[in-house]
């Protein structure tokens, strides 16, 4: 059964997949998931868990723990140090097969629901008996000249600025620190050599939704149950279930959904400046999205298709192409993985004859130039675009674009013509008997020189043409220089390509008639009425010149059609709409980017490891892995 | 593409000739029956402006002298005219006994010119051999008639006595086709012919056998309206289609 039977566009996420993008979030962008005081974020040896960053987080200098305010202890003018972390962050489209539920969660995972589960640790800096004193204050003793006083509000706030490796005015405390407003006693923050931690998994489990305006929805998963089976007292269980599923739902999993929306719906979306494709979620299908079978489906209806076409078909060709100052070199990448695509989006046959369509009919051409048929000087100014015609998936894998119009804009052909020079005939006035002629009278001429005279006709509403071709949907992997790689699928039009000459009205050649015999009339207006009449008797009139002078057959509107042909219009034509279907109609960065650069924090990207295309009669169908 | 179009005029305006002043469409030759050495002298409307000399010698003796001579020279008018002054000496030609010297006017010159030619002796300038004003038995005169109408031939043979023909022009009404050109004797009687009629642009070719001027003169111009006889009929067939499929290959592809 197709993908598309229950809407115009389907795309698929496996749940390994997203486990994959969760690992890239957590290794990349670790600040979202540990957070702890400024002594724990410069001493990160003193969290709960190790933080498994990437290596660019700290090339970078990215901070691997958000700094929150010390935890305040009640009655005194002390603050303690703590950490909150999240750890192997991993997620489970029915059917469960990756997280084992806790039996306060009712396994199995029911249809259509999602379990997540995370480690959760949570550490406190208890200071140590053998430093403690009996005195108030006595903790503030010789470490004076360590402490760093911080005025902020009482509220704790992200800071996210970098902690590790930093400078003068951004030197990390080691020892007790004042919070708080000059109004208010400061607060001593107790210094500590280790955390107690305690270390919990968290299970939740979810549904999804699609929520937003047309044209910006997204996915957003939504806890509905959650569960900390090791946490024994019911009250403190219960707390920290609560807090948990506040994190959750308006924290952490927002993040995904939008790491998932980015991939289901930004898949759809057209290269830049290309156009705009509006969406919505489709109704016709029980769930949507669809949890099942390991992924999350989203059924996808087209509202509106945009095409903005205004290509610059100088480069983009087969082979390679590229942008901005760099150039890719396309490749082609075999899968590696087996089994269950992590991504999958299909279009319908119908929504891709639209997309398509509408890019094909965005063609444009127009040339220019001179050059000679014959005797005969052509100068040509030409301008098409295409029109109508239909757009067909094949069963071979193929497209099929049929009978499009080729609407000539203009075809404005000037030929230029040279008339003879009108003399009096040359005859021999003493002859040499068997050897020729000894003394000649030579000939005698009207013109000076070759006449010239040029007749311009537009034939562009004269021509009916169409175009008929067969492409075929390939994917490159495009190794940029100077650029990111890509992941490139383009059309390769399946040569030949045919055009048809429909019809070239027969109005053309009275036209062209008309247009001769005025020229020459106005060529030899000048001359007396005597002399016209002679040079007309002389080149035989002007059907004779039109035949015979000037070398124009009977068939006038076959003899331009073949000058059109001789000259390279049609060659222009089709060589300009083979480069324009070979454009790169779909492209894809990898590494992608699912969360941009953020002030110093760098981009989270996850690798495309794989992308495959294939097309039958009904759909289109796009796949992909992504990279561990 | 520029139109370049140059116009001959005295292709349309010479409708007048006259062996006392040569155009660039007559063609005149003189035959030259004796070896010896000629002087000719180049007339300009009336005045000379230039001479030449011609050395006519049997092709034994030329032979003896190291080379051969030509049977014709082409002798140009316009152009010794235009070399007048330049301090150049006079040119020269050779030729062989009973040969040839063709005087020629270029093409898109004017009128006005005439020659004559004198032998050469130890002592000066002998006797008068030959001039253009008052052709002979060893001249021949070629002209191509363009206007069309009725002209006037007179025609004095020794100085005296004229005689007329009349010669009609064709009008240009349809497609010319070649025709030889006409040949006309006029003898001491003066001009065989009392009437012609001849097609534009078809040649004259007088001989003579007495001193004789020839004067043709426009009498009477044939001009007509124009009429648009030859407008172009309707040539594509009412209906017809033109289809061609091409299969086309785009350049620097390969089709399967």
């Amino acid at each position: 059964m197709p993908f598309t039977s229950n809407s115009d566009i389907y795309a698929a996420i496996q749940d390994a997949g997203i486990n994959r993008v969760v690992k890239h979030v957590m290794r990349q962008r670790p600040s979202l998931f540990n957070y702890g005081t400024a002594l724990v974020a410069e001493d990160i040896h003193l969290l709960c868990s190790p933080i498994e960053a990437d290596p660019r987080v700290l090339a970078a200098d990215n901070p691997l723990v958000t700094v929150i305010d010390p935890l305040p202890v009640i009655g005194t003018s002390y603050a303690m140090n703590y950490a909150i972390q999240l750890t192997n962050g991993q997620i489970d489209f029915f059917p469960s097969n990756i997280i084992a539920l806790p039996p306060d969660l009712n396994p199995p995972l029911p249809a259509q629901e999602l379990a997540v589960h995370f480690g959760f640790c949570a550490g406190l800096g208890c200071p140590s008996y053998r430093t403690r004193r009996s005195y108030p204050g006595g903790f503030l003793g010789t470490q004076t000249t360590k402490m760093v006083s911080r005025r902020t509000m009482a509220l704790p706030s992200v800071a996210t600025s970098p902690l590790r490796g930093t400078g003068l005015g951004q030197r990390v405390p080691t020892g007790p620190i004042n919070v708080g407003q000059t109004q208010l006693p400061p607060l001593t923050v107790l210094p500590t050599n280790e955390l107690d931690c305690v270390c919990l998994d968290l299970y939740a489990t979810a549904g999804c939704s699609i929520v937003g305006m047309v044209g910006s929805e997204s996915i957003r998963p939504e806890v509905l149950g959650i569960d900390i089976p090791e946490l024994a007292p019911p009250g403190i269980d219960k707390a920290l279930e609560c807090y948990a599923l506040v994190a959750l739902n308006d924290g952490i999993l927002p993040t995904v959904g939008n790491s998932i929306s980015t991939i289901a719906f930004g898949l759809i979306n057209l290269p830049g400046g290309l156009g705009d494709i509006q969406v919505s979620a489709s109704t016709s299908v029980p769930n949507n999205p669809a949890i099942q079978d390991d992924q999350m489906e989203t059924f996808i209806n087209v509202n509106k298709i945009d095409i903005n076409l205004n290509l610059n078909l100088g480069g983009g060709g087969v082979g390679s192409s590229g942008g901005s100052g760099g150039s890719i070199t396309r490749t082609t990448r075999n899968r590696t993985r087996s089994g269950t695509f992590d991504l999958t989006a299909a279009v319908s046959g119908a929504t891709f004859e639209k997309i398509f369509g509408a890019f094909i009919r965005g063609f444009k051409f127009s040339s220019s130039g001179n050059t000679t048929f014959g005797p005969i000087y052509v100068g040509y100014d030409v301008a098409a675009h295409l029109e109508s015609g239909s757009v067909q998936l094949n069963s071979n894998g193929s497209i099929e674009v049929k009978d499009v119009v080729v609407r000539w804009d203009t075809l404005k052909l000037t030929l230029g013509f040279s008339l003879p020079k009108v003399c009096t005939p040359s005859f021999c006035l003493i002859p040499v008997p068997f050897d020729g002629c000894l003394v000649d009278v030579p000939a005698e001429c009207l013109f000076g020189g070759n006449p010239d005279f040029a007749v311009s006709i537009d034939l562009g509403g004269f021509i009916d043409s169409k175009v008929t071709f067969t492409g075929i949907p390939r994917v490159f992997y495009g190794v940029g220089s100077g650029v990111p790689n890509q992941w490139q699928i383009a059309v390769e039009p399946d040569l030949p390509i045919l055009l048809d000459i429909v019809d070239i009205a027969d109005t053309v050649g009275d036209l062209f008639n008309t247009l001769v015999t005025n020229s020459i009339d106005a060529l030899i207006s000048g001359l007396p009425g005597w002399a016209q009449d002679l040079v007309n008797a002389v080149l035989g009139g002007v059907d004779d010149i039109i035949r015979t002078v000037l070398g124009i057959p009977d068939d006038i509107v076959e003899w331009l059609g073949e000058i059109i042909s001789n000259i390279g219009i049609w060659q222009d034509l089709i060589d300009a709409l083979a480069q324009y279907i070979s454009i790169t109609i779909f492209e894809l960065d990898d590494p992608l980017t699912i969360l941009p650069a953020q002030n110093s924090l760098i981009p989270v990207q996850i690798p495309v490891q794989f992308i495959g295309i294939s097309v039958d009669s009904s759909e289109l169908v796009l796949q992909g892995d992504i990279g561990d | 593409m520029g139109m370049k179009t140059r116009i001959n005029r005295n292709f349309i305006t010479q409708t007048n000739h006259d062996n006392a002043s040569l155009t660039s469409m007559t063609t005149l030759v003189h035959r030259f029956p004796e070896s010896g050495d000629y002087r000719g002298v180049v007339h300009f409307k009336g005045s000379p402006v230039s001479a030449f000399r011609i050395g006519v010698a049997d092709p034994a003796s030329a032979a003896v002298g190291g080379g051969a001579t030509p049977t014709k020279v082409e002798v140009n008018l316009g152009a010794l005219h235009l070399a007048r002054g330049t301090g150049s000496e006079e040119s020269r030609y050779q030729l062989e006994t009973g040969g040839y010297a063709v005087f020629r006017v270029p093409a898109g010159t004017g009128g006005g010119y005439a020659v004559e030619i004198h032998r050469s002796t130890d002592t000066g300038e002998g006797r008068k051999v030959f001039d253009s004003r008052e052709l002979n038995v060893d001249d021949i005169l070629a002209l191509v008639m363009v206007r069309p109408g009725a002209y006037a031939i007179e025609c004095t043979t020794d100085g005296s006595r004229k005689t007329k023909a009349e010669l009609t022009v064709t009008y240009p009404d349809r497609a010319l086709k070649p025709v030889d050109p006409v040949k006309l004797k006029c003898g001491k009687e003066g001009i065989q012919s009392d009437s012609l009629k001849v097609q534009p642009m078809q040649g004259l070719v007088f001989s003579f056998e007495a001193p004789t001027r020839i004067k043709i003169e426009l009498t009477a111009p044939d001009d007509r309206p124009r009429v648009f006889t030859n407008k172009p009929t309707p040539r594509a067939h009412a209906g017809k289609r033109l289809t061609h499929r091409y299969l086309m290959v785009p350049r620097g592809a390969k089709s399967k």
